[in-house]
C-alpha cells in the first residue's frame, strides 16, 4: 500500500490494486475492522487542547501551540485493472464494465464513487475525490463485470486526518 | 433523505392520497387496522424507489405512476401484517403491531384485504406486463416466506440458502417495483431488466443491513427489539457468518452459540452480540450489503443522467448510513 502526499497541489495520491471477481455474496470481505470506535486523532488533539487550556491558568510559560487544523484536500486514487478473475483464470480486459470506489469515514459512514456516471470506465485507472474534508477514511475499490459479477474489496487502503494538509 | 423526497414530491402525494383512499373499507375492523397501519409511519421507501425509477426513465403519467407505488406499498403492507402474525411480533417500527392490538385472526384477514386492494390497483395500471410482473413477485415473496418458516432453527443454515430467502422474501419486491415501474415508462426490456437487476441488488443489501442491525441497532431508533431474529429461530447471515468462523477458530464459542440459537435463549444476547463481533460477522455482512450497492449502481449506471438517477444512487447509501 502506498500513500503519497503532495501538500504543494493540495492532494493526496492513494494507489489501489483492484482485485479479481467473485460471484457476489461470496469472496473474502475487505476492510476488517472498519468500525473503529477508538478515538480519531481529531479528538486527541481536541483533548490535548482543553488540558492546555488549563495549564495556561496555573503555567502560561508551558503552553505549547495547538494542533494545526486540517483541511480538505482532493485524493487522487490510482490503480491497475484486475487480470485475473479470483479462480485464477484470465479476466479479459474486454470483460470489466468499471470500477466504482467506496469510503468510509470515522464515523462510520460509507459513500460511494463517482457520484454523476456511477462507474468508472474500464480504461479509467485514476480518480480524484474532491474537496474530500480531513478526517481518517477506509479505501476499496470493486471491479464489476460486464455479467454483473463484482470483485471482494481490495486491500483497504487508510487515510489518515493528519495526512490532510494544513490551513 | 428529505433531498430525494422532494424529487417526487408531487406524485408521493398522490401516493399518500392513494394510500387512504384505498385502504377505507366499510367494515369498521377493516378500517381501524387500516388506519393504524397508515398512521404507524414507515418511510415508504419501495414507493419512493418505483416513483423514482419511473422519473429517471422520463415517465409522466402521474396518475398511473402514483397507482403501482399504491400497489407496491400494499404488497409489502400486506406481508408485514402476515409476518406479524407467522413471526408473533409484538412490536413494529416502535408501536405495537395489528396482531398484538386485534388478534391474529384480524391481522391475517386485513392483510389479504391489503393484497386484494393491491391486485385493484395493478389492474388499474391497465398493463398486463405489470402484472405478469408483480404477479410472479408475490409468489416469490410467499414462497421466501414459506421457505423462511420451513429453516427457523436451522443451525445448519448456509449462506447460499440465507441468500436465497432473503432474495424472495424481500428483494423480489424490490425488483419486481422497479421493471414494472420501467415497463410503465415505456422502457426498453433491456433497460426493465437493468431495473429489476438494480431493484434486486438494492432489496439484497436493504435486508442484509436488517439483519445487521439486529445485532446492532438501537431498539429505540430500530422500532423493534435487538436480537428479535434470534428469539424466532432465523439464522440471518451475521449468525450464519459467526457459526462459519467459530467453528474453525473457536470450539467454545461456537457451542455457545449453538446452545444459545437451539434453546432460543435471549438472555444470553449479549454473548451473541459479543461472539458475532468477535469473528467479524458484522463487517462480513456490511460488506456483503456494500457489494450490493455496487452492483445496484452498476445497474444504473445504465440510464441516462438525471436528478432521479442520482438520488437513487443516494437510496442506496442511506440503506448503507443505517448501519453506521
Amino acid at each position: 500500500m502506498n500513500v503519497n502526499i503532495q501538500q504543494a497541489l493540495r492532494s493526496i495520491v492513494l494507489l489501489l490494486i483492484a482485485t479479481g471477481l467473485t460471484a457476489c455474496g461470496g469472496g473474502s470481505g475487505g476492510g476488517n475492522g472498519r468500525l473503529n470506535n477508538n478515538n480519531s486523532p481529531a479528538d486527541d488533539a481536541a483533548a490535548t487542547l482543553n488540558n492546555q487550556q488549563s495549564q495556561v491558568q496555573t503555567q502560561a510559560n508551558q503552553v505549547t501551540p495547538p494542533a494545526p487544523a486540517r483541511v480538505s484536500a482532493d485524493v487522487r486514487l490510482a490503480w491497475a485493472p484486475p487480470l485475473e478473475r479470483t479462480d485464477g483464470s484470465e479476466l479479459p480486459f474486454s470483460d470489466i464494465s468499471g470500477y466504482q470506489i467506496s469510503y468510509e469515514d470515522s464515523k462510520g459512514r460509507l459513500r460511494i464513487a463517482p457520484k454523476d456516471t456511477l462507474l468508472l470506465e474500464p480504461a479509467q485507472s485514476s480518480y480524484i475525490l474532491e474537496d474530500l474534508p480531513a478526517d481518517n477514511y477506509q479505501i476499496n475499490i470493486f471491479t464489476v463485470d460486464t455479467n454483473g459479477l463484482i470483485s471482494p474489496a481490495s486491500a483497504t487502503i487508510t487515510l489518515q486526518a493528519d495526512q490532510f494538509p494544513t490551513s | 433523505m428529505q433531498s430525494i423526497y422532494a424529487l417526487v414530491d408531487k406524485q408521493f402525494s398522490t401516493v399518500n392520497q392513494l394510500i387512504l383512499n384505498e385502504l377505507h373499507s366499510h367494515i369498521d375492523l377493516v378500517e381501524d387496522i387500516s388506519q393504524y397501519l397508515i398512521t404507524s409511519g414507515g418511510k415508504r421507501i419501495r414507493p419512493l424507489v418505483t416513483l423514482l425509477v419511473a422519473a429517471a426513465l422520463g415517465d409522466t403519467d402521474n396518475a398511473k405512476q402514483a397507482k403501482l407505488a399504491t400497489a407496491i406499498e400494499f404488497l409489502h403492507t400486506a406481508t408485514l401484517l402476515h409476518d406479524d402474525v407467522v413471526d408473533m411480533s409484538s412490536l413494529r417500527r416502535g408501536k405495537p403491531t395489528a396482531n398484538a392490538n386485534w388478534g391474529n385472526a384480524s391481522s391475517v384477514l386485513v392483510g389479504d384485504f391489503v393484497y386484494s386492494r393491491a391486485f385493484q390497483l395493478m389492474v388499474a395500471v391497465g398493463n398486463l406486463s405489470v402484472m405478469e410482473v408483480l404477479s410472479d413477485t408475490t409468489v416469490k415473496i410467499a414462497e421466501g416466506e414459506v421457505q423462511q418458516l420451513s429453516e427457523i432453527g436451522n443451525i445448519d443454515l448456509n449462506e447460499a440458502a440465507y441468500f436465497e430467502v432473503i432474495e424472495r422474501k424481500t428483494a423480489q419486491l424490490f425488483a419486481g417495483a422497479c421493471e414494472a415501474a420501467a415497463i410503465v415508462a415505456g422502457a426498453t426490456p433491456e433497460i426493465s431488466s437493468h431495473m429489476r437487476a438494480f431493484g434486486k441488488s438494492l432489496g439484497l443489501a436493504f435486508q442484509l443491513i436488517d439483519d445487521f442491525l439486529d445485532y446492532a441497532g438501537d431498539p429505540a431508533q430500530l422500532g423493534k427489539n435487538v436480537g428479535d431474529d434470534l428469539a424466532e429461530g432465523k439464522l440471518t447471515l451475521p449468525l450464519i457468518q459467526a457459526l462459519k468462523i467459530s467453528a474453525k477458530q473457536d470450539s467454545a464459542h461456537h457451542q455457545e452459540l449453538k446452545s444459545i440459537i437451539i434453546n432460543k435463549d435471549l438472555n444470553r444476547i449479549t454473548s451473541v452480540i459479543s461472539i458475532v463481533q468477535a469473528t467479524g460477522a458484522m463487517q462480513y455482512t456490511r460488506d456483503r450489503a456494500l457489494e450490493n450497492i455496487v452492483l445496484a449502481n452498476e445497474s444504473l449506471s445504465k440510464l441516462p443522467a438525471s436528478p432521479y438517477k442520482t438520488a437513487l444512487a443516494e437510496l442506496g447509501e442511506y440503506v448503507l448510513a443505517r448501519a453506521s
